[in-house]
C-alpha cells in the first residue's frame, strides 16, 4: 500500500519537473514576449500543483492527524498558485500589451497600432504616433 | 560606471567570502555564542520558564522586550517620517498625462482578490496568534495583514481600500499598537514588578506564572501587528499617489 | 528501492538547475516585464522549493507557512508591477527612460 503511494507521489514529482522544464527552456527559447509569457504562465502554473499534489502524497504517506493538515495547507497553496498565476501572467500580458511591446512577425517595422493597437488609448507611449492619430 | 560598480561588488564580495573561513563550523562546541551563560540559559529554560516551544518568540518578546519595544517605534517614526515628507495637502496638479484614474486593476484581478483575500487576512491573524508554536510573530503577520490592504488598494483602487483603513485610522492603529506594547509594560510596573517583566501579572491572569508570561508575549505581539500593519499600508499608500492620497498607482 | 530522500533531493537539484536557464531571461530580457514574468517564475518554483527543503528536513508544518506567505507575496508583487508599467512607463519606443531597456 505505502509502496503503491510513494509510486504515485514520485510520478507526480516527476511529471511537474518535466513540465518546469518546458517552461524553463521555452523562456529562454521562445522568440518574443507573448510567446515566452505562454510558457511560462501555463508550463509553471501546472508543474506547481503536480509538484505540490506529490509532495502532499508524500507527506500524508504516514497516516497520522497532524501530517493530514500539513497536506491540506500544502494543497492550499497549489490552489493559491493555481488562481493566482494565471491572474498575474494576464495582467502582465496586458501592462506589455498596452505599452506597446510588438509580436513577432514578418513585417519588422509594424508597431502595436498597425496590428490592433492597445487596450488603453491613454496609454499610448509615443506621442508622435498619438498626434498622428489626432490628424487621421 | 557600471564596470567600477561591478569592480567594487566583486573586491567586497570576495573579501567577504574570504573571510567565511573563520567562522565556526555547523553546530561547533565552542563557537564564540556558546562561552556566555546566556544562550545555554535560553535553551534549557525558555520552555520551562514560559510554556512557550517557539524558544525565538520567547526571547523577542519576553527576555528582550525592550528591543522589541524600540524596534515598534523605529517603525512607528519611519511611519511618521513617510508622511511628514510625502502628504501634501491641496491640489499642485502633476498627475501624469497617461495617468488614467483609479478604477483598479480589471475584472479578472478583482474577482481573484476578492477569492484569496479573506484568506490571506486570516492566514496573517494566524501568523501573529501562533507565533508561540510556529514561526511568525507580530512582524511577519502585520506584514501578511498590511500587504491583504495592499493587495486591496492594488485591485480595487485606493478609494475602496481607503474605506475600510482610512488615514486616520492608520495613524490611530499605529499609535495604538505602541500604547498596548507600553501599556502592558507599565502594567506590569502597577502590579509592583519590573517593567515588562511579565510574572508580574500572575494574579489577573489565568494559569500560573508561566502561562501570564505566554499570554503577555501575545498580547504584545498584537500590538506590534497592529504598528506593522497600520505602517505598512501608509507607506504603501503614500509612495505610490506622491502624498496625494487620491489615486492609486 | 530508491529512499525517499533520494528522490527528494533530486526534485530539489532538477527545479533549482531548472531555475538557471530563467535567471538568464532575468538578466537579458529585453523589456522590463520580460524580467518580472521571470522573477515570476521563480518565486513559484521558490515557494515548491521550501515545501521541498521543508520535507526533507522532516519539518514541513514548519515550512509549509513560509510558502503560503511566499505564494501570496508573489502575486501580490506581480500585480503591482503590472499596473506600475500599464500605467506610466512605456516599455520601448521613448529612449529617454533607458537605452536598452
Amino acid at each position: 500500500m505505502s509502496g503503491l503511494i510513494d509510486i504515485l507521489s514520485v510520478l507526480l514529482i516527476l511529471s511537474g519537473l518535466v513540465f518546469f522544464l518546458g517552461a524553463s527552456i521555452g523562456v529562454v527559447r521562445f522568440p518574443d514576449f507573448y510567446t515566452r509569457m505562454h510558457a511560462a504562465g501555463k508550463g509553471d502554473t501546472l508543474s506547481t500543483i503536480l509538484i505540490m499534489s506529490g509532495m502532499a502524497i508524500q507527506v500524508m504517506s504516514d497516516f497520522e492527524g497532524m501530517s493530514f493538515l500539513v497536506a491540506i495547507k500544502i494543497l492550499a497553496i497549489a490552489v493559491l498558485i493555481m488562481l493566482t498565476s494565471p491572474t498575474s501572467t494576464h495582467l502582465l500580458m496586458k501592462a506589455g500589451y498596452d505599452d506597446g511591446i510588438v509580436p513577432v512577425s514578418n513585417n519588422k517595422k509594424a508597431k502595436i497600432n498597425d496590428i490592433g493597437g492597445p487596450f488603453l488609448e491613454e496609454s499610448v507611449s509615443d506621442k508622435s504616433e498619438a498626434k498622428k492619430k489626432v490628424k487621421k | 560606471m557600471k564596470f567600477f560598480g561591478l569592480l567594487s561588488v566583486i573586491i567586497v564580495g570576495s573579501l567577504l567570502l574570504s573571510a567565511t573561513k573563520d567562522f565556526p563550523d555547523w553546530g561547533d562546541q565552542d563557537s564564540p555564542a556558546n562561552e556566555g551563560p546566556v544562550s545555554s540559559f535560553y535553551i534549557e529554560k525558555t520552555e520551562e520558564k514560559t510554556k512557550v516551544p517557539n524558544m525565538v518568540t520567547a526571547v523577542l518578546a519576553d527576555y528582550r522586550g525592550y528591543d522589541t519595544m524600540f524596534e515598534t517605534v523605529v517603525i512607528f517614526i519611519a511611519g511618521i517620517g513617510i508622511i511628514a515628507v510625502l502628504r501634501t495637502y491641496g491640489n499642485n496638479d502633476s498627475t501624469p498625462k497617461n495617468q488614467v484614474g483609479d478604477e483598479g486593476a480589471g475584472l479578472l484581478a478583482k474577482i481573484t482578490c476578492s477569492l484569496i483575500l479573506p484568506f490571506i487576512q486570516l492566514f496573517a491573524l494566524y501568523v501573529v496568534a501562533h507565533g508561540h508554536h510556529s514561526p511568525g510573530g507580530g512582524f511577519q503577520g502585520g506584514v501578511m495583514l498590511g500587504a491583504s490592504y495592499i493587495l486591496l488598494a492594488l485591485a480595487y483602487g485606493l478609494a475602496r481600500a481607503k474605506s475600510c483603513f482610512s488615514e486616520k485610522r492608520t495613524l490611530v492603529f499605529a499609535a495604538v499598537g505602541i500604547i498596548i506594547y507600553v501599556g502592558w509594560g507599565v502594567l506590569c510596573l502597577i502590579m509592583g514588578k519590573e517593567f515588562l517583566n511579565y510574572s508580574a501579572l500572575d494574579s489577573i491572569l489565568p494559569g500560573g506564572v508561566e502561562m501570564a508570561r505566554s499570554h503577555s508575549m501575545l498580547a504584545v505581539e498584537i500590538g506590534v501587528a497592529l504598528t506593522v500593519t497600520a505602517v505598512m499600508f501608509s507607506m504603501f499608500s503614500n509612495l505610490s499617489t506622491k502624498g496625494r492620497l487620491d489615486k492609486g498607482l | 528501492m530508491i529512499e525517499t530522500e533520494t528522490i527528494l533531493i533530486c526534485a530539489g537539484l532538477g527545479l533549482f538547475l531548472m531555475m538557471v536557464p530563467v535567471i538568464y531571461r532575468i538578466i537579458k530580457g529585453p523589456t522590463a516585464i520580460d524580467r518580472i514574468v521571470a522573477v515570476n517564475v521563480i518565486g513559484t518554483k521558490t515557494a515548491v522549493l521550501l515545501i521541498i527543503i521543508g520535507a526533507l528536513f522532516d519539518n514541513v508544518s514548519m515550512f509549509v507557512d513560509f510558502a503560503i506567505a511566499y505564494a501570496a507575496l508573489n502575486f501580490l508583487g506581480s500585480l503591482a508591477a503590472s499596473r506600475y508599467f500599464n500605467r506610466t512607463r512605456p516599455a520601448y519606443g521613448n529612449e529617454s527612460t533607458g537605452g536598452k531597456n
